[in-house]
Protein backbone atom coordinates (compact mmCIF):
# COMPACT_ATOMS: atom_id res chain seq x y z
CA UNK A 1 0.00 0.00 0.00
CA UNK A 2 2.79 2.13 0.84
CA UNK A 3 4.43 1.56 -2.08
CA UNK A 4 1.01 2.49 -4.18
CA UNK A 5 0.90 5.96 -2.26
CA UNK A 6 4.77 7.40 -3.41
CA UNK A 7 5.74 7.99 -6.82
CA UNK A 8 9.21 6.72 -8.80
CA UNK A 9 11.45 9.12 -10.33
CA UNK A 10 9.87 8.23 -13.76
CA UNK A 11 6.24 8.70 -12.97
CA UNK A 12 7.08 12.45 -11.31
CA UNK A 13 8.65 13.02 -13.99
CA UNK A 14 5.67 11.81 -16.36
CA UNK A 15 3.72 13.82 -14.43
CA UNK A 16 5.50 16.68 -14.12
CA UNK A 17 6.14 17.13 -17.80
CA UNK A 18 2.51 16.46 -18.37
CA UNK A 19 1.39 19.38 -16.30
CA UNK A 20 4.38 21.64 -17.77
CA UNK A 21 2.95 20.61 -21.60
CA UNK A 22 -0.13 21.53 -20.42
CA UNK A 23 0.42 24.69 -19.06
CA UNK A 24 2.53 26.29 -21.84
CA UNK A 25 -0.32 24.65 -24.45
CA UNK A 26 -3.07 26.72 -23.20
CA UNK A 27 -1.10 30.03 -22.21
CA UNK A 28 0.52 30.05 -25.50
CA UNK A 29 -3.28 29.07 -27.25
CA UNK A 30 -5.06 31.78 -25.38
CA UNK A 31 -4.56 34.93 -26.95
CA UNK A 32 -5.44 32.95 -30.20
CA UNK A 33 -8.44 31.38 -28.78
CA UNK A 34 -9.83 34.81 -27.39
CA UNK A 35 -8.78 36.30 -30.66
CA UNK A 36 -10.33 33.67 -32.60
CA UNK A 37 -13.77 33.17 -30.38
CA UNK A 38 -14.20 37.32 -30.88
CA UNK A 39 -13.70 36.79 -35.02
CA UNK A 40 -16.14 33.80 -35.04
CA UNK A 41 -18.53 35.43 -31.98
CA UNK A 42 -19.12 38.84 -33.34
CA UNK A 43 -17.86 39.18 -37.35
CA UNK A 44 -19.58 37.96 -40.86
CA UNK A 45 -17.56 37.37 -43.31
CA UNK A 46 -16.40 35.38 -46.76
CA UNK A 47 -14.73 32.58 -45.70
CA UNK A 48 -15.85 32.03 -42.52
CA UNK A 49 -17.16 28.79 -42.94
CA UNK A 50 -13.35 27.74 -43.86
CA UNK A 51 -11.59 29.34 -40.64
CA UNK A 52 -14.56 27.68 -38.27
CA UNK A 53 -13.61 24.11 -40.07
CA UNK A 54 -9.95 25.16 -39.76
CA UNK A 55 -9.86 25.40 -36.10
CA UNK A 56 -12.53 22.49 -35.33
CA UNK A 57 -10.44 20.18 -37.93
CA UNK A 58 -8.38 18.95 -35.17
CA UNK A 59 -11.18 17.42 -33.24
CA UNK A 60 -12.44 15.23 -35.88
CA UNK A 61 -9.25 14.43 -37.53
CA UNK A 62 -7.48 11.38 -36.37
CA UNK A 63 -4.29 12.49 -33.63
CA UNK A 64 -2.09 10.55 -35.73
CA UNK A 65 -2.95 12.74 -39.10
CA UNK A 66 -2.46 15.62 -36.82
CA UNK A 67 0.61 14.74 -35.43
CA UNK A 68 2.39 13.83 -39.10
CA UNK A 69 0.87 17.40 -40.47
CA UNK A 70 2.67 18.75 -37.68
CA UNK A 71 6.04 17.10 -38.78
CA UNK A 72 5.47 17.76 -42.30
CA UNK A 73 5.51 21.27 -41.13
CA UNK A 74 7.04 22.10 -38.14
CA UNK A 75 10.10 19.02 -38.15
CA UNK A 76 13.43 19.98 -38.61
CA UNK A 77 13.57 20.12 -42.52
CA UNK A 78 9.38 21.01 -42.54
CA UNK A 79 8.03 23.38 -44.42
CA UNK A 80 8.57 26.03 -41.91
CA UNK A 81 10.34 24.27 -38.95
CA UNK A 82 13.20 24.27 -41.69
CA UNK A 83 13.07 28.04 -40.83
CA UNK A 84 12.92 28.38 -37.94
CA UNK A 85 15.78 26.11 -37.71
CA UNK A 86 17.82 27.97 -39.42
CA UNK A 87 17.32 31.50 -38.44
CA UNK A 88 16.06 30.98 -34.70
CA UNK A 89 17.31 28.06 -33.85
CA UNK A 90 13.76 27.25 -33.00
CA UNK A 91 13.34 23.37 -32.92
CA UNK A 92 9.89 21.22 -32.32
CA UNK A 93 11.30 18.21 -33.43
CA UNK A 94 11.61 15.30 -30.72
CA UNK A 95 11.72 17.57 -27.46
CA UNK A 96 8.80 18.85 -24.77
CA UNK A 97 8.30 22.44 -26.93
CA UNK A 98 6.76 19.81 -30.16
CA UNK A 99 4.60 18.29 -27.17
CA UNK A 100 3.47 21.76 -26.84
CA UNK A 101 2.76 22.65 -30.50
CA UNK A 102 0.71 18.99 -30.60
CA UNK A 103 -1.35 19.36 -27.34
CA UNK A 104 -2.22 23.47 -28.64
CA UNK A 105 -3.69 22.31 -31.80
CA UNK A 106 -5.41 19.19 -30.92
CA UNK A 107 -7.30 21.21 -27.51
CA UNK A 108 -7.42 24.97 -29.23
CA UNK A 109 -10.94 24.05 -31.09
CA UNK A 110 -12.31 23.07 -27.35
CA UNK A 111 -10.57 26.39 -26.37
CA UNK A 112 -12.01 28.53 -29.30
CA UNK A 113 -15.63 26.75 -28.81
CA UNK A 114 -16.27 27.87 -25.02
CA UNK A 115 -14.61 31.28 -25.76
CA UNK A 116 -16.69 31.64 -29.12
CA UNK A 117 -19.99 30.44 -26.89
CA UNK A 118 -19.39 32.91 -24.48
CA UNK A 119 -18.73 36.28 -26.21
CA UNK A 120 -22.04 35.43 -28.22
CA UNK A 121 -23.81 36.01 -25.10
CA UNK A 122 -22.28 39.56 -24.28
CA UNK A 123 -25.06 41.44 -25.38
CA UNK A 124 -24.24 43.45 -28.37
CA UNK A 125 -25.72 46.67 -26.59
CA UNK A 126 -23.49 47.24 -23.56
CA UNK A 127 -20.75 47.56 -26.34
CA UNK A 128 -22.58 50.39 -27.94
CA UNK A 129 -23.05 52.13 -24.69
CA UNK A 130 -19.24 51.98 -24.44
CA UNK A 131 -19.15 53.35 -27.77
CA UNK A 132 -21.12 56.33 -26.99
CA UNK A 133 -19.67 56.93 -23.68
CA UNK A 134 -16.34 57.80 -26.14
CA UNK A 135 -14.36 54.30 -25.14
CA UNK A 136 -12.89 52.61 -28.62
CA UNK A 137 -13.28 49.39 -29.63
CA UNK A 138 -9.76 48.67 -28.22
CA UNK A 139 -11.26 49.92 -24.59
CA UNK A 140 -14.93 48.13 -25.34
CA UNK A 141 -13.24 44.71 -25.99
CA UNK A 142 -10.46 44.65 -23.04
CA UNK A 143 -13.17 46.54 -20.40
CA UNK A 144 -16.80 45.11 -21.34
CA UNK A 145 -16.65 41.99 -23.84
CA UNK A 146 -13.63 40.41 -21.93
CA UNK A 147 -15.14 40.77 -18.19
CA UNK A 148 -18.48 39.70 -18.95
CA UNK A 149 -17.07 36.75 -21.31
CA UNK A 150 -14.61 36.02 -18.57
CA UNK A 151 -16.11 32.98 -17.09
CA UNK A 152 -16.43 31.63 -20.32
CA UNK A 153 -13.17 31.90 -21.10
CA UNK A 154 -11.88 30.05 -18.05
CA UNK A 155 -14.15 27.29 -18.63
CA UNK A 156 -12.66 26.95 -22.26
CA UNK A 157 -9.06 27.08 -20.55
CA UNK A 158 -9.58 24.69 -18.06
CA UNK A 159 -11.08 22.07 -20.92
CA UNK A 160 -8.15 22.50 -23.32
CA UNK A 161 -6.12 22.12 -20.36
CA UNK A 162 -7.98 18.55 -19.40
CA UNK A 163 -7.31 17.82 -23.27
CA UNK A 164 -4.07 19.16 -23.32
CA UNK A 165 -2.97 16.75 -20.33
CA UNK A 166 -4.70 13.61 -22.73
CA UNK A 167 -3.11 14.06 -25.85
CA UNK A 168 -1.29 10.96 -26.91
CA UNK A 169 -1.90 10.52 -31.23
CA UNK A 170 -0.91 13.65 -32.30
CA UNK A 171 2.22 13.94 -29.74
CA UNK A 172 3.51 10.45 -30.24
CA UNK A 173 3.25 10.81 -33.92
CA UNK A 174 5.08 14.58 -33.93
CA UNK A 175 7.99 13.91 -31.31
CA UNK A 176 7.91 10.34 -30.52
CA UNK A 177 8.60 8.53 -27.09
CA UNK A 178 11.93 10.27 -25.44
CA UNK A 179 11.76 9.53 -21.54
CA UNK A 180 12.04 12.99 -19.77
CA UNK A 181 11.62 14.92 -22.59
CA UNK A 182 8.10 13.77 -24.11
CA UNK A 183 6.67 11.08 -22.42
CA UNK A 184 3.97 12.68 -20.77
CA UNK A 185 1.53 10.87 -18.97
CA UNK A 186 -0.62 8.91 -21.82
CA UNK A 187 2.57 7.79 -23.24
CA UNK A 188 4.36 6.97 -20.15
CA UNK A 189 0.99 4.55 -19.66
CA UNK A 190 1.56 3.51 -23.35
CA UNK A 191 5.20 2.33 -22.93
CA UNK A 192 4.68 0.85 -19.60
CA UNK A 193 1.84 -1.38 -21.30
CA UNK A 194 4.65 -2.26 -24.34
CA UNK A 195 6.24 -3.86 -22.00
CA UNK A 196 5.59 -6.84 -20.20
CA UNK A 197 8.26 -6.95 -16.98
CA UNK A 198 6.70 -3.54 -15.92
CA UNK A 199 4.49 -2.97 -12.74
CA UNK A 200 0.69 -3.11 -12.91
CA UNK A 201 1.21 -0.60 -10.01
CA UNK A 202 2.69 1.96 -11.96
CA UNK A 203 0.42 2.19 -14.95
CA UNK A 204 -2.83 2.23 -12.02
CA UNK A 205 -1.28 5.19 -10.13
CA UNK A 206 -0.79 7.17 -13.54
CA UNK A 207 -4.31 5.84 -14.62
CA UNK A 208 -5.82 7.12 -11.42
CA UNK A 209 -3.93 10.52 -11.45
CA UNK A 210 -4.99 10.70 -15.22
CA UNK A 211 -8.73 10.23 -13.76
CA UNK A 212 -8.72 13.28 -11.18
CA UNK A 213 -7.38 15.20 -12.73
CA UNK A 214 -9.80 14.97 -15.91
CA UNK A 215 -12.34 14.80 -13.38
CA UNK A 216 -11.39 18.11 -11.35
CA UNK A 217 -11.12 20.13 -14.86
CA UNK A 218 -14.61 19.37 -15.72
CA UNK A 219 -16.09 19.90 -12.59
CA UNK A 220 -14.43 23.08 -12.22
CA UNK A 221 -14.75 23.85 -16.21
CA UNK A 222 -18.67 22.75 -15.75
CA UNK A 223 -18.72 25.32 -12.56
CA UNK A 224 -17.78 28.37 -14.90
CA UNK A 225 -20.03 27.35 -17.26
CA UNK A 226 -23.00 27.49 -14.85
CA UNK A 227 -21.65 30.98 -13.55
CA UNK A 228 -21.46 32.44 -17.19
CA UNK A 229 -25.21 31.35 -17.15
CA UNK A 230 -26.39 32.49 -13.81
CA UNK A 231 -24.59 35.87 -14.93
CA UNK A 232 -26.10 36.48 -18.35
CA UNK A 233 -29.98 35.74 -16.41
CA UNK A 234 -28.69 38.50 -13.82
CA UNK A 235 -28.56 40.94 -16.32
CA UNK B 1 -26.64 77.48 -29.44
CA UNK B 2 -28.05 74.20 -29.78
CA UNK B 3 -29.29 73.24 -32.95
CA UNK B 4 -29.52 70.54 -35.50
CA UNK B 5 -30.00 70.15 -39.10
CA UNK B 6 -30.81 66.49 -40.21
CA UNK B 7 -31.12 65.10 -43.90
CA UNK B 8 -30.63 61.23 -44.08
CA UNK B 9 -32.18 58.29 -45.74
CA UNK B 10 -31.16 54.71 -45.07
CA UNK B 11 -33.04 51.14 -46.39
CA UNK B 12 -33.40 48.73 -44.16
CA UNK B 13 -34.84 45.56 -45.30
CA UNK B 14 -38.10 46.96 -46.98
CA UNK B 15 -38.75 50.06 -45.48
CA UNK B 16 -37.30 53.12 -46.14
CA UNK B 17 -36.03 55.80 -43.62
CA UNK B 18 -36.10 59.04 -44.13
CA UNK B 19 -35.53 62.23 -41.72
CA UNK B 20 -35.10 66.10 -42.69
CA UNK B 21 -35.44 68.18 -39.85
CA UNK B 22 -33.64 71.85 -39.24
CA UNK B 23 -34.12 73.05 -35.62
CA UNK B 24 -32.12 76.44 -34.47
CA UNK B 25 -32.33 76.43 -30.77
CA UNK B 26 -33.49 74.23 -27.89
CA UNK B 27 -33.06 72.53 -24.88
CA UNK B 28 -35.06 69.29 -24.94
CA UNK B 29 -36.82 68.47 -28.26
CA UNK B 30 -39.50 65.76 -28.29
CA UNK B 31 -39.83 62.72 -30.44
CA UNK B 32 -42.85 61.45 -30.61
CA UNK B 33 -44.78 58.27 -32.56
CA UNK B 34 -46.19 55.13 -32.08
CA UNK B 35 -44.28 52.54 -31.53
CA UNK B 36 -42.42 50.67 -34.85
CA UNK B 37 -42.40 53.85 -36.71
CA UNK B 38 -38.56 54.65 -36.76
CA UNK B 39 -38.09 56.46 -33.56
CA UNK B 40 -35.13 54.50 -32.37
CA UNK B 41 -33.81 54.53 -35.63
CA UNK B 42 -33.69 57.81 -35.78
CA UNK B 43 -32.10 58.18 -32.22
CA UNK B 44 -29.34 55.24 -33.62
CA UNK B 45 -28.27 57.12 -36.43
CA UNK B 46 -27.66 60.41 -34.81
CA UNK B 47 -25.54 58.50 -32.32
CA UNK B 48 -23.15 56.58 -34.92
CA UNK B 49 -25.09 52.85 -34.43
CA UNK B 50 -26.52 52.99 -37.45
CA UNK B 51 -25.00 54.50 -40.43
CA UNK B 52 -27.44 56.22 -42.71
CA UNK B 53 -26.90 55.97 -46.99
CA UNK B 54 -27.36 59.43 -47.90
CA UNK B 55 -27.11 62.78 -46.42
CA UNK B 56 -25.81 64.65 -43.61
CA UNK B 57 -26.37 65.22 -39.74
CA UNK B 58 -25.27 68.32 -38.54
CA UNK B 59 -25.11 69.08 -34.31
CA UNK B 60 -24.60 72.40 -33.66
CA UNK B 61 -21.59 73.36 -35.23
CA UNK B 62 -20.34 69.77 -35.84
CA UNK B 63 -20.64 67.32 -39.01
CA UNK B 64 -21.41 64.13 -37.51
CA UNK B 65 -21.86 62.43 -41.13
CA UNK B 66 -21.73 63.64 -44.03
CA UNK B 67 -22.10 61.28 -47.36
CA UNK B 68 -20.77 63.69 -50.16
CA UNK B 69 -17.92 64.74 -48.07
CA UNK B 70 -17.17 61.31 -46.62
CA UNK B 71 -17.26 62.64 -43.12
CA UNK B 72 -18.75 59.40 -40.51
CA UNK B 73 -17.30 60.51 -36.89
CA UNK B 74 -16.89 56.72 -35.08
CA UNK B 75 -19.40 56.47 -32.70
CA UNK B 76 -16.60 56.46 -29.74
CA UNK B 77 -15.25 60.26 -31.10
CA UNK B 78 -19.61 61.84 -31.82
CA UNK B 79 -19.73 62.87 -28.09
CA UNK B 80 -23.09 62.26 -28.31
CA UNK B 81 -24.69 60.10 -24.92
CA UNK B 82 -27.51 58.37 -25.23
CA UNK B 83 -29.77 57.14 -22.68
CA UNK B 84 -31.47 53.21 -23.29
CA UNK B 85 -35.16 52.10 -22.75
CA UNK B 86 -33.41 49.44 -20.51
CA UNK B 87 -30.74 51.53 -18.98
CA UNK B 88 -27.76 49.19 -20.44
CA UNK B 89 -25.29 49.82 -17.01
CA UNK B 90 -22.68 47.56 -17.11
CA UNK B 91 -23.27 44.18 -15.02
CA UNK B 92 -20.13 43.87 -13.64
CA UNK B 93 -19.07 46.89 -12.75
CA UNK B 94 -19.86 49.36 -9.46
CA UNK B 95 -22.39 51.86 -9.95
CA UNK B 96 -19.05 53.97 -9.34
CA UNK B 97 -17.19 52.24 -12.32
CA UNK B 98 -20.41 52.74 -14.35
CA UNK B 99 -20.58 56.21 -13.47
CA UNK B 100 -16.67 56.50 -14.23
CA UNK B 101 -16.37 54.80 -17.32
CA UNK B 102 -17.27 57.73 -19.68
CA UNK B 103 -14.81 60.22 -18.12
CA UNK B 104 -12.04 60.75 -20.34
CA UNK B 105 -9.99 61.58 -17.09
CA UNK B 106 -11.84 60.53 -13.68
CA UNK B 107 -10.18 63.08 -11.93
CA UNK B 108 -11.54 65.18 -13.86
CA UNK B 109 -14.90 64.04 -13.18
CA UNK B 110 -14.15 64.09 -9.66
CA UNK B 111 -12.94 67.66 -9.06
CA UNK B 112 -15.32 70.08 -7.45
CA UNK B 113 -15.09 73.27 -8.51
CA UNK B 114 -17.53 75.04 -6.54
CA UNK B 115 -19.42 75.79 -9.45
CA UNK B 116 -23.02 73.81 -8.96
CA UNK B 117 -23.47 73.57 -12.50
CA UNK B 118 -20.03 72.62 -13.42
CA UNK B 119 -20.26 68.62 -14.39
CA UNK B 120 -18.23 66.50 -11.82
CA UNK B 121 -18.68 63.39 -10.27
CA UNK B 122 -19.82 65.32 -6.58
CA UNK B 123 -22.13 67.47 -8.45
CA UNK B 124 -23.98 64.76 -10.83
CA UNK B 125 -24.00 62.21 -7.81
CA UNK B 126 -25.97 65.01 -5.46
CA UNK B 127 -28.04 66.15 -7.93
CA UNK B 128 -28.94 62.48 -9.14
CA UNK B 129 -28.83 61.16 -5.25
CA UNK B 130 -27.64 58.45 -5.79
CA UNK B 131 -24.65 59.11 -3.19
CA UNK B 132 -25.77 55.56 -1.12
CA UNK B 133 -25.60 53.54 -4.24
CA UNK B 134 -21.69 53.83 -5.72
CA UNK B 135 -20.48 50.26 -4.16
CA UNK B 136 -23.60 48.49 -5.35
CA UNK B 137 -23.66 46.47 -8.66
CA UNK B 138 -26.19 47.67 -11.17
CA UNK B 139 -28.79 44.15 -10.14
CA UNK B 140 -29.04 45.48 -6.62
CA UNK B 141 -30.74 48.64 -8.15
CA UNK B 142 -34.12 48.94 -8.48
CA UNK B 143 -35.70 50.52 -11.83
CA UNK B 144 -35.43 54.12 -11.18
CA UNK B 145 -32.68 53.49 -9.30
CA UNK B 146 -30.94 52.16 -12.87
CA UNK B 147 -32.33 55.01 -14.90
CA UNK B 148 -30.66 57.71 -12.55
CA UNK B 149 -26.77 55.72 -12.31
CA UNK B 150 -27.78 55.65 -16.47
CA UNK B 151 -27.98 59.50 -16.61
CA UNK B 152 -25.48 60.08 -14.37
CA UNK B 153 -23.32 57.99 -16.46
CA UNK B 154 -23.78 59.74 -19.58
CA UNK B 155 -23.80 63.60 -18.27
CA UNK B 156 -19.76 62.32 -16.95
CA UNK B 157 -18.94 61.83 -20.39
CA UNK B 158 -19.44 65.16 -21.09
CA UNK B 159 -21.68 64.92 -24.72
CA UNK B 160 -22.55 68.18 -26.64
CA UNK B 161 -25.89 66.37 -27.47
CA UNK B 162 -28.08 63.48 -25.21
CA UNK B 163 -30.47 61.08 -26.33
CA UNK B 164 -32.91 59.37 -24.23
CA UNK B 165 -34.72 56.57 -25.95
CA UNK B 166 -37.62 55.97 -24.04
CA UNK B 167 -36.15 56.09 -20.61
CA UNK B 168 -39.04 56.23 -18.48
CA UNK B 169 -40.68 53.19 -20.16
CA UNK B 170 -40.10 50.62 -17.70
CA UNK B 171 -41.20 52.67 -14.14
CA UNK B 172 -44.07 53.38 -12.85
CA UNK B 173 -46.49 56.63 -12.97
CA UNK B 174 -44.90 58.72 -9.58
CA UNK B 175 -41.32 57.40 -10.46
CA UNK B 176 -41.61 58.85 -13.70
CA UNK B 177 -42.89 61.94 -12.61
CA UNK B 178 -39.88 62.41 -10.42
CA UNK B 179 -37.04 61.79 -13.30
CA UNK B 180 -39.27 63.98 -15.80
CA UNK B 181 -38.60 66.79 -13.42
CA UNK B 182 -34.90 65.52 -13.14
CA UNK B 183 -34.48 65.58 -16.77
CA UNK B 184 -35.90 68.75 -17.29
CA UNK B 185 -33.41 69.93 -14.58
CA UNK B 186 -30.37 68.51 -15.99
CA UNK B 187 -31.13 70.01 -20.08
CA UNK B 188 -30.94 73.77 -18.58
CA UNK B 189 -28.78 73.83 -15.11
CA UNK B 190 -26.23 71.64 -17.13
CA UNK B 191 -26.63 72.87 -20.45
CA UNK B 192 -26.93 69.81 -22.06
CA UNK B 193 -29.21 69.45 -25.31
CA UNK B 194 -31.46 66.81 -25.04
CA UNK B 195 -33.91 64.68 -27.72
CA UNK B 196 -36.33 62.45 -25.71
CA UNK B 197 -38.09 59.70 -27.73
CA UNK B 198 -41.64 58.80 -26.11
CA UNK B 199 -44.89 57.46 -27.28
CA UNK B 200 -46.49 59.28 -24.00
CA UNK B 201 -48.38 63.11 -25.00
CA UNK B 202 -48.18 63.89 -21.63
CA UNK B 203 -44.33 63.31 -21.18
CA UNK B 204 -43.79 65.60 -24.09
CA UNK B 205 -45.72 68.12 -22.87
CA UNK B 206 -44.18 68.29 -19.31
CA UNK B 207 -40.60 68.34 -20.49
CA UNK B 208 -40.22 69.75 -23.82
CA UNK B 209 -41.61 72.91 -25.90
CA UNK B 210 -40.47 71.44 -28.99
CA UNK B 211 -41.53 67.95 -30.63
CA UNK B 212 -40.78 66.34 -33.96
CA UNK B 213 -43.02 63.74 -34.99
CA UNK B 214 -42.48 60.75 -36.46
CA UNK B 215 -44.93 58.50 -38.90
CA UNK B 216 -44.19 55.47 -41.34
CA UNK B 217 -40.49 55.84 -41.24
CA UNK B 218 -40.02 59.71 -41.94
CA UNK B 219 -40.83 63.03 -40.02
CA UNK B 220 -43.87 64.34 -40.76
CA UNK B 221 -43.88 67.79 -38.82
CA UNK B 222 -42.29 69.62 -35.84
CA UNK B 223 -44.85 71.48 -33.54
CA UNK B 224 -45.19 73.23 -30.21
CA UNK B 225 -45.74 70.06 -27.58
CA UNK B 226 -48.51 71.90 -26.42
CA UNK B 227 -50.89 71.36 -29.45
CA UNK B 228 -50.17 67.20 -29.31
Amino acid sequence: MEDFLSLNYNEITAIKLSLKVALCSVLATLPFGILCGYVLARFSFKGKILLDSIVNLPLILPPVITGYLLLLTFGKNGYIGKYLYDLFNISFAFNWKGAVLASAVVSFPLMVRAIRVAIEQVDPSYEKVAGTLGASKLKVFFTITIPLAMNGIIAGTVTAFARSLGEFGATITFVSNIPGKTNTIPIEIYSLIQNPSSADASIIKLVVISIVIAFLSLILSELFIRRTIAGSKDR
Amino acid sequence: MNSIDINIKKQLGENIFNYTVKIDSFDILGVFGDSGVGKSTFINMIAGLIKPDFGYIKISDTVLFDFENKIDIPIHKRNVGVIFQDTKLFPHLSVKSNLLYGCKRPAGCRSATGDKNDVNFDNIISVLGIEALLERKPNKLSGGEKSRVAIGRAILSRPKLLLMDEPNASLDSKKKEQLLDLYKMIATEFHIPTIFVTHSKDELKKISSQTIIIEDFSIKTVITSDTL
